[in-house]
């Protein structure tokens, strides 16, 4: 029960988090400026709430509201505590693309939110595990197994997801390493299309192994958005690939 | 940083303001988890006053928001209220949905 009151602080507290990182990361660099960047990031999180919320509801809402075996009061529960992370992404890459343009910002900032981005959400994880939502599928226990409340064996779908943000923030620390000694422009201002690349193709494959519902056959709604998500990321790489005269704020060294 | 610029409060805090109304109201359905964790009477009794502050927090967060935003504006003089509030508003609603979810479960709507 206390892992339910885990959820919300540990959302709440990656939120406050992220703020602080963002200003401290980007303080020192002339641009953007103290509004440019409160802007910048105001159209973060607010995108991120209302993606994460439209993609819940489009990949899950109409499916749970027709579940006749639920009375309207549990219904009603699930549709108003569900999120998703791919509508989250989706959500958060608009909302900073559409506040740079109101402020004026042209630079690229991705590389900051790189940094960031995977900390949060692994942060939020932590709130899954604790609440024991996102569960994986029932499978023979075996090692790695997680039990859930019923004590079901299921795949540890939650860790993995913890795991591959780890990893891709231990890459990230590895690209700045390498900027600051051999390749200052490697994959400058590209690492958060790498990141929408790379989180886009691991969920679509994992998405096979979490309990989540079918739209047809082996197929999730939530691999639809993580095909929208790897899709934004080559866009975007490309797009910044033709046009690199897009200087990343300093202070990613 | 120009003067102009500078912010009253970092963004960090502003962002912990602006969504205390849901922390509260997931704070209030977590103390009420907590009470049935002791027993269902305990519970009982806390429910009644958690239920009232979660469903009067949408309003006092509302005028809420409006009285931040109109500080936040002061020292972002670029940016409006309204933007202020729909913003953190929808991020409110999402932690105070999240935290109605945690206390109506027990509760049975007949």
């Amino acid at each position: 029960m206390l892992g339910l009151l885990l959820y919300p602080l540990t959302a709440v507290t990656s939120l406050v988090l992220s703020a602080y990182a963002w200003e401290k990361l980007t303080h020192t660099s002339s641009q953007p400026s103290a509004q440019q960047r409160n802007a910048i990031f105001f159209g973060c999180v607010v995108g991120m709430a209302i993606g994460a919320k439209l993609g819940f509801l489009l990949v899950e809402g109409l499916a749970i509201a027709c579940q006749s075996e639920l009375s309207v009061h549990e219904r009603v529960l699930q549709l108003m505590a569900g999120k998703t992370i791919t509508g989250a992404l989706l959500g958060a890459y608009i909302g900073v693309e559409y506040a740079k343009h109101r402020v004026g910002y042209r630079r690229a900032t991705g590389d900051t939110f790189a940094l960031i981005a995977p900390c949060s959400i692994a942060l939020s994880r932590l709130g899954c595990m604790a609440q024991g939502c996102c569960l994986g599928r029932p499978m023979p226990d075996f090692a790695f197994a997680l039990t859930d409340r019923a004590g079901v064996a299921r795949w540890p779908a939650v860790p993995c997801e913890l795991g591959f943000n780890l990893a891709f923030l231990l890459f990230v620390i590895g690209v700045l390493q390498v900027r600051k000694s051999r390749d200052p422009s490697w994959l400058e201002g590209q690492l958060f299309h790498v990141y929408l690349i790379a989180y886009g193709g691991f969920r679509f494959a994992h998405e096979f192994l979490r309990d989540t519902p079918r739209w047809l056959g082996p197929w999730s709604g939530y691999q639809l958005l993580a095909l929208a998500l790897t899709t934004l990321g080559l866009w975007g790489y490309a797009r910044r690939a033709a046009r690199p005269a897009v200087r990343l704020a300093d202070h990613v060294e | 940083m120009p003067p102009s610029e500078q912010s009253e409060r970092p963004l960090w805090q502003w962002v912990l303001l602006a969504l205390l109304p849901g922390l509260i109201s997931a704070g209030a359905a977590g103390i009420s988890n907590l009470c049935y964790m002791l027993g269902k009477r305990t519970g009982d009794d806390i429910a009644g006053p958690m239920v009232v502050i979660q469903l009067l927090m949408p309003f006092i967060g509302l005028f809420y928001l409006i009285f931040l935003g109109g500080r936040y504006v002061k020292s972002a003089p670029s940016r409006t209220i309204l933007g202020f509030v729909l913003g953190y508003g929808a991020l409110n609603t999402l932690i105070w949905w999240a935290g109605c979810s945690l206390q109506w479960r027990h509760i049975s709507i007949h």
